[in-house]
This record gives C-alpha cells, sequence and structure tokens, in this order.
C-alpha cells in the first residue's frame, strides 16, 4: 500500500500538508484547510484510510495538526473521524491526537466539540 | 464603457472616512481573496488575537459571497461571486463588512437564520453548529455554519441588513466586530 505524501506550497495556502504512512501507520495532517474543492481535496484520503483498515489492519496514529480549517473542511475532518471510530468499534486500535496552540481559544473549542460530535477518544495536546 | 457612464470615482472616495483600512468591490476569487487576507494581517499585527480571528472570519464570509452569491462574474475561469468588504478600525475595535446580492428568498433565510444566531448564547450557539454540521453530511456544508462559525469568533453579535433592489434581489450585508483588547 502506498503511502500519502502531500506537501505545502506558499501560494497555495489552502491545502494542509498530508503525510500518511502504511508502514508505521502514522498519519498526519497539518497546517490549513481551506480550499474550494474540499471534497475533491479529502475523498483520496477517504479511501486511504478505508483501504488501510481492510488491508494493513494494523494500529494507527492519526495526528491533527490544523491550525485552521473553514466549516468545509471541518465536515471532511468528521469523515475522518467516522472512519476511525468505526474501525475502532470493530476492534482497532487507534490513537487521535489532536495539537492546539494554547493561544488559541477557538481552536480547543472546535476540538472540543469534534469530541462530542464523534463520539472519539481524541487527546487535546496543547503547545 | 461609455463615457457618459463614467464612474465618479470621487464620489466613491469620499464614501470612506479615515477609518477605512481596505475595501473591496468585484469577484472574491481565491487568489485575490489570498492576498487581501495577508494584508490584513499586515494591518492588524500589533495585535495577534485580533489577527488570528479576523484571518478565520474573513475566509468565512468572503468564501460565502464566493460560493453563494447571487451576482457572479466568469472572467476567471470559474463563476465566482461578486461582492463587497470594507475593513475598518476605530478606536477601541475593528469591524469587517461583506455585502452581496441575494435572492429576495434568500434573504428572507438568511436574516431569519441570523436572528437566530443572534439570540443564542454561546454554549447554545456550539451546540447549533454540531447540529448544522450532523444535517450537512455528504453535502457542501451551507452559508449558515460560515455564520455561526463568525459569531463564535467574533464573540460579538452579527449585524446584518436586508435591502431590497428589486422584485427579484435583495443586498445583504454583514458586520461583524473584533475588540482590540
Amino acid at each position: 500500500m502506498k503511502n500519502i505524501v502531500i506537501k505545502s506550497s506558499p501560494g497555495e495556502p489552502f491545502y494542509p500538508l498530508i503525510n500518511f504512512n502504511a508502514q508505521t501507520g502514522i498519519c498526519e495532517l497539518s497546517g490549513e484547510s481551506y480550499m474550494e474543492d474540499t471534497f475533491k481535496f479529502y475523498s483520496p484520503l477517504l479511501k486511504w484510510l478505508n483501504d488501510y483498515f481492510s488491508e494493513i489492519k494494523k494500529p494507527i496514529t492519526f495526528n491533527f495538526k490544523l491550525t485552521y480549517f473553514n466549516t468545509n473542511s471541518s465536515r471532511a475532518m468528521l469523515d475522518i473521524m467516522d472512519i476511525l471510530l468505526k474501525y475502532e468499534n470493530a476492534g482497532g486500535e487507534i490513537t487521535v491526537n489532536w495539537y492546539v496552540d494554547e493561544k488559541d481559544p477557538d481552536m480547543k473549542d472546535e476540538v472540543e466539540d469534534f469530541i462530542i460530535e464523534s463520539g472519539l477518544k481524541i487527546n487535546l495536546i496543547e503547545f | 464603457m461609455k463615457k457618459d457612464n463614467k464612474i465618479n470615482i470621487f464620489k466613491y472616495y469620499n464614501i470612506f472616512d479615515h477609518s477605512v483600512l481596505l475595501s473591496y468591490r468585484g469577484p472574491f476569487e481565491k487568489y485575490t481573496l489570498l492576498a487581501f487576507n495577508k494584508n490584513l494581517q499586515e494591518l492588524t499585527c500589533e495585535n495577534q488575537k485580533v489577527t488570528k480571528k479576523l484571518f478565520k472570519v474573513f475566509i468565512e464570509l468572503t468564501q460565502n459571497i464566493s460560493y453563494y452569491s447571487a451576482e457572479t462574474n466568469s472572467k476567471t475561469g470559474n463563476n465566482t461571486g461578486v461582492g463587497i468588504f470594507v475593513f475598518g478600525e476605530l478606536e477601541n475595535y475593528y469591524t469587517f463588512t461583506t455585502g452581496n446580492l441575494v435572492c429576495v428568498e434568500d434573504g428572507i433565510t438568511l436574516a431569519h437564520r441570523c436572528r437566530i444566531i443572534n439570540s443564542l448564547n454561546r454554549v447554545d450557539l456550539r451546540k447549533r453548529k454540531r447540529e448544522q454540521r450532523a444535517i450537512s453530511h455528504g453535502t457542501k456544508v451551507g452559508a449558515s455554519i460560515g455564520l455561526i462559525q463568525a459569531a463564535l469568533i467574533s464573540t460579538n453579535s452579527l449585524d446584518t441588513e436586508i435591502i431590497p433592489v428589486d422584485n427579484e434581489f435583495s443586498f445583504f450585508s454583514i458586520s461583524v466586530t473584533f475588540e482590540k483588547k
């Protein structure tokens, strides 16, 4: 199974940096996410997660390191969480970490809302 | 453009006083908005708290216009929504105001949603955002959540206005305030 690596570009800050590694089981989303084509961008990532859980079936650590995401992207975050929760409910081992700048209380509220909304255990890590 | 339709730029200039730091009217195209947002960050760099909040509200409100304005411009390749924004600074706060044409019925819906948003406290506003996001599953998240988000981030009420234009369209404006302290 191939890894997904998408580097950020200064001229296109709408897209986050992606690093999904099938060998280590570590997935990271970082930077900002406010693109126009949200569904098109996130669909391959959702497919990758579903494929990982059906083919690799190993533990996974998902690190959210986003400093900003718009409301359309927040829907995509929930779709990711839905897939992670389904894997966990089926006996899979998952760890979800969300890194939040301690000077950004709005982001902390966002993560707390995601915890309520998704039913997923998310470790809120302030830095 | 015909000569007799010449824009009175002086009249346009005089509408704005010195409190206006930045304004724009035209298609809300993503690279144009990116440049303006960068400029707004520089204009408010002395107050990092406002800078961060303004960045987020700017994206939500301008993307609403880009996606949902009833007036569009296709010169940039896509049908990009057309609107206006004004960013101003007063002694104790900044204001960010956007405006765009909407269909009359959409204007009524937007005004209703804004009344609901302004009637809710922060806890209930967050609850409403979660509910709205949940029912948007599998679809593009509508403008409503962006407005909730703007109210949550600014921590102030949304100042909105609907101005009738004709039988088909209204002009919808929304103003968000950010305290400097």
